[in-house]
Order: structure tokens, then sequence, then C-alpha cells
């Protein structure tokens, strides 16, 4: 396992490092140190608007994912197992089909003379059809939809492991539904939250087929800037740069984020105290 | 007749008839020759096919292998594989010429050994004796007039205050597609060397443009579901989208048209250079040189004598169209690739 890594993930670290720290726009043969990679990102406001961008977006989407999540993965763990199966499978079957076929279909949804268009103007409620594709919204729709699943396996796994009868105990203590809910059941499933908010948000930063797609490449994360950059440009060690400074960003918020939630577990103290 | 008698004449009559059509094949001149090429896939390689592969096997007996991929996979392959390479023929749009020449991978190609080539239009070879332009695909303004009454007239009109949010125009990293940029430069005092005026108008435009396509095939989807109603566009495919029923309009900028033309080369250390010659010759004749227009309206860069229903569907269609053709200087463009591709971005982005 320890191979594993350090031959999958590590070396390649490594590797990427090294080559953000080269200098020139070339491919990855070359040789000299400098951080004129790192000084030019940092420098241009483009880039850590984009940066900025990136990392509200992602933030947004894990929100939203664990808004619609956290009440389908908890009816998902309160049902008996036979039927939780059925739906579960439900919830999997978005993550079996290939990105690019969904984001086509949102394609078509959101066009024009899309669904939702048709719907709306059908419905009186815009009168002729708006442009929803090629927007933030439209790419944050289709990234919720896509890494949805991954935050409603995380909390149902969490919440099967809360033993209903502490729900039982509160209510025989006069909580209401709404307190016990606040008070046992989200303390108690903090875990599974942080799990699939993490997985969520480092996603949703590193995504760019949905950014160029539904974005139509005016919609920028630092994803699709980095492909661009890696892909189109053959600029390697600007390319690895940026993702360096993504990997790190998005490990020191994540980190932030879990470090902040578990001190209030730990401690008791906050509003989600044990 | 004996039985065994009967047999035996049976059987040889049956040799002979099984053998014959090989014994014929092997006394064509390229019998067994199979010359590899990489393709750019679909109706392109088909309509080659057709009209070049076909009748060179018919005359030599020459078999023509088309593999298809992505140009610059197969050009990476190709520098990578030098002193054994994997084609003996090369097609390349005209930025990627300069790469195949700096590697050094491609033969000259004399009308000493392709006659024909002394058919291709002044103008249309841009590198030399080295490859031989067979097809020419121009990027162009497009309009949808069923909803654009005003027609546009250049490549700058696309920042035009009617056309808020209906405008598409191609990803800055389609290094040939974004040739309008150029357009808007050198329309509004700029060039190659000074492409400020081009940012200036994309600038403008930025509130009619919605979205920038990734791909030629993305761009057909937003004219056909009527996404946008204007923008910048190959002619071929703008031509592909009125046989679809989209009433699409090409526009034909007056101060000229930004062009970019598929190359054949012969490739070094083949062991077929005799028949490489032989399919560029038969890729510059009459026939080879209207396989592509004919299937996909791209236009010609021979003297070829344009059929009448072609014609009408072609963006060079005279010598007075013709003369509009830019001259890039495709080395430089190349080299600015990442600053524009950079500014293009930072101007769009929303």
């Amino acid at each position: 396992m320890v191979l594993l890594l350090i031959g999958c993930l590590v070396v390649p670290l490594l590797g990427l490092l090294r080559s953000s720290f080269l200098p020139g726009s070339h491919l990855l043969e070359g040789s000299g140190f400098t951080l004129d990679q790192y000084v030019r990102f940092f420098s241009d406001s483009y880039y850590t608007s984009v940066l900025v961008e990136t990392f509200i977006d992602g933030f947004i989407v894990s929100l939203i994912c664990l808004v619609i999540g956290f009440p389908t993965g908890y009816s998902l763990a309160r049902l008996p197992p036979s039927a939780r199966r059925w739906r579960t499978l439900i919830v999997i079957m978005p993550l079996t089909l290939s990105l690019v076929v969904v984001v086509f279909g949102w394609l078509i949804i959101l066009g024009r003379n899309g669904f939702v268009n048709s719907l709306l103007v059908t419905l009186g409620i815009i009168p002729s059809p708006r442009i929803f594709l090629f927007t933030r919204p439209a790419v944050m729709i289709v990234l919720v939809q896509q890494f949805l699943p991954f935050m409603i396996l995380s909390v149902m796994s969490v919440i099967t492991q809360i033993d209903p009868v502490l729900e039982q105990a509160a209510a025989n203590l006069r909580a209401n539904r709404f307190t016990t809910f606040r008070r046992i059941i989200i303390p108690l499933a903090v875990p599974g939250i942080l799990v699939g908010f993490n997985l969520v948000f480092v996603l949703s930063i590193s995504a760019f087929i949905t950014p160029r797609l539904i974005g139509g490449n005016r919609v920028v994360m630092l994803g699709s800037l980095i492909y661009e950059r890696i892909m189109s440009e053959l600029n390697w060690p600007s390319g690895a740069a940026m993702a360096f400074v993504l990997f790190v960003s998005g490990l020191a918020f994540t980190a932030a984020l879990n470090a902040m939630a578990g001190s209030r577990i730990i401690t008791g103290r906050g509003r989600y105290a044990l | 007749m004996q039985r065994r008698t009967f047999l035996k004449i049976a059987t040889a009559a049956a040799a002979g008839a099984l053998a014959a059509p090989c014994v014929r094949a092997q006394s064509k001149k390229f019998a067994g020759v199979t010359l590899r090429v990489n393709g750019f896939g679909g109706a392109w390689d088909e309509a080659l096919r057709k009209s070049v592969v076909a009748p060179l096997e018919e005359k030599y007996g020459l078999k023509v292998q088309f593999t298809a991929g992505s140009t610059s996979a197969d050009l990476i392959k190709l520098i990578a594989n030098k002193d054994d390479p994997p084609y003996d023929l090369f097609m390349a749009d005209s930025p990627y010429m300069i790469e195949l020449l700096k590697a050094g991978v491609v033969e000259e190609i004399r009308e000493s050994d392709v006659p024909n080539v002394k058919r291709i239009l002044p103008g249309f070879r841009e590198y030399g004796d080295f490859g031989v332009p067979f097809a020419v695909s121009s990027v162009v303004p497009v309009y949808n007039s069923k909803y654009i009454k005003q027609p546009l007239t250049s490549y700058s009109d696309i920042a035009r205050p009617d056309l808020a949010a209906r405008v598409v125009i191609p990803a800055p990293t389609l290094d040939t597609a974004t040739l309008y940029l150029l357009g808007l430069a050198e329309e509004n005092g700029g060039s190659i060397s000074n492409m400020e005026p081009a940012f200036k108008v994309l600038a403008a435009a930025k509130p009619n443009i919605v979205a920038l396509a990734q791909a030629t095939v993305a761009e057909m989807q937003m004219f056909q579901n009527e996404e946008v109603y204007a923008g910048i566009f190959w002619d071929g495919r703008a031509h592909e989208l009125r046989t679809k029923g989209v009433p699409i309009v090409t526009v034909v900028p007056p101060n000229g048209v930004y062009s970019v033309s598929a190359y054949m080369n012969v490739i070094k250390r083949t062991k077929y250079p005799e028949a490489a010659h032989a399919f560029a010759e038969q890729l510059l004749s009459d026939v080879g040189m209207l396989a592509i227009p004919e299937a996909l309206r791209y236009g010609v860069t021979t003297d070829v004598k344009l059929p009448d229903d072609l014609r009408k569907d072609l963006l060079f269609n005279s010598p007075e169209r013709t003369a509009l053709k830019k001259k890039i200087d495709w080395e430089r463009w190349i080299a600015d690739r990442s600053t524009r591709i950079e500014r293009v971005n930072k101007i769009t982005r929303t």
C-alpha cells in the first residue's frame, strides 16, 4: 500500500513540483531552477482571481450538495436495507455514465430551445427563452448534479451507524424533531458531512471538462486553465505551478476546515457540541 | 471423358481463375506496395479514398492505408521515429508544416517528380518545395439570415451592438480557427506584430459573445440549436449547416480572407518515394483535387475547372475571390500563441 502511494502519488507529485520550478514555457525537458512561474501566477490578478473564484465555486457547490444530500442521505439511511438497496442504486447510477454524455445532456436541457426554457416559457414565468448555458450558475448546477452522490453516500454511511434509539431517547426527553436533529443527528453525522464536503469540494475545484463545455470557455476555473496550459500550450512549467498552487491551497483549505470541525467535536464547544 | 481427367481439368481451370487477378495485379507498377498516411478521419479520408486511392489502386495496384488520429499526436509519433518513420505520407495543416520542417522529416516535392505541382495556384504553396497543398479552409464571419437582417460584412462586425448575446467565436487554443483575430487586427490598422486593435474589438464584442467554442462540432451545435445567430466559422462547415437546413450566410470580408491549407508531404526515408509521388500527382489531378470540395466544400489549390454546382458553394470560386486570400506568417502566429491565448481568455472571461 505504501509502495503504491509512493509510486502513484508521491513520485508524480515530486515530478510536478520539480517541473514547476523550470524556467521558460516548454515541454518537460530543460534544467534550472526559478520561482518565475509562481511569481507570475501570484503577481497577475487574473490568475489569483481565478483561484479565488474556483474556491468560491467549489464551496458553493459543496454547500448545495450538503443541503440536498443530507436529507436524502438521512432518509436513505433510515430505510429498511431491502428498500435502501434500490434507492442507493438510483443515487449511484449517474456516476456510471460518462461525464461527456452527462454534460452533453445538460447542453440540451439548458439550451435556448431546451427543456428548462420551454417549461418556463410554457408556465409563463419568462416571456421568451433565456441564456442559461455558458454561465456560472449553469456550471454550478452541473457540478452539483455530478458530485451529489458523493455527499449522499458519505452522509448515509454515517447516519446508518447512529442508533435510532438515540432519537427515541431524545423524544422521550421532550426534544422536538428539530432539536433532535440539531443536537443529536448533526453532531454525530459531522464525520460523514466532512468527508462528503471534502470530496465534493476537491472534485469541484479540480473540474475542467464541465467548466469548458458548460461554461463555453467564458467561465474559467483553475482546472480548465491548467488543462489548457498543459494540453494546448504545452507549457508544462506554468501548468505544473498552477496545479501545485491548486493542490496546496486545496489541501490547506480542507485541512483547516477539518481541524475547525474536529476541534469543535473534541472540545465540546460550539453549537454542534455533543 | 474419364472422371479423373475431368477433375484435373476442372481443378486447373479453377486455380487459373483464382490466380488471374493476382497475376494481373503483380504486373502493375506498385503492386504489393501499401503507403501509410496519417488520416484526418471521417468524410475527409473517405473522399481521398474515393478520388485518390481508388484510381491509384486501379491503375498501379497501389494500396493506401489511412490511420485516423490527431495531427499533433501523429506528428510527435513521426518525429520520435525519424529513422523508421511510421508514415510514408503525412497530411498536415499550414501551422503544423513549421514543426515538420524544423524536425527535418519531410522531403521536397519537385515538379520533376510530380508534374501537377505546376498547377498549384500562385501564393498557395507557403513552404517552397515542401509539401503540396490540396485543400484550403477559410475562417470567415457567418450569420443566420432568419434572425440577422442586417448582413455582416467584416470580421469586426462581431462587435455590432445589435448582436448582443448572439455571437460565438472559436476558442483561442484553436490555432487556425483564431485567424479571425488577425482579421480583426488588420481591419483596424493592426498587423500580426501589433494585435492590440484586435483585442480592442474583442473587448467591444464581449457583450455579444455567448461562448468560445472548443471544437468545430460544438460550434455547429450552437448554430443548429439557435443558441447563437452569428460568429466566426469555417466556410466548409457553414455549408454543412446550410445542408442541414440552417440558413447560414457566409461572409466574404472585402479586406481579405484568412485561410489554412491542408498539405500532403512525402516523408524522408520512405521505402516508396515513387509511389508517394504518384499519390501526390493523383491528389493534384482534376479528380483528386475535387475530392475534398465535393465532400466538404473546402477550396481547391490548383487551376482545376470547377463544375458549376460546386463553384456556387465555394468561397474561392473566382480569381477575384482567390486574390482575397491573405498571406500568413505562420511561424510568428505560432510563436505568439501563448500570449494570444492569455489575452483572449482575460478579455472574454465573465
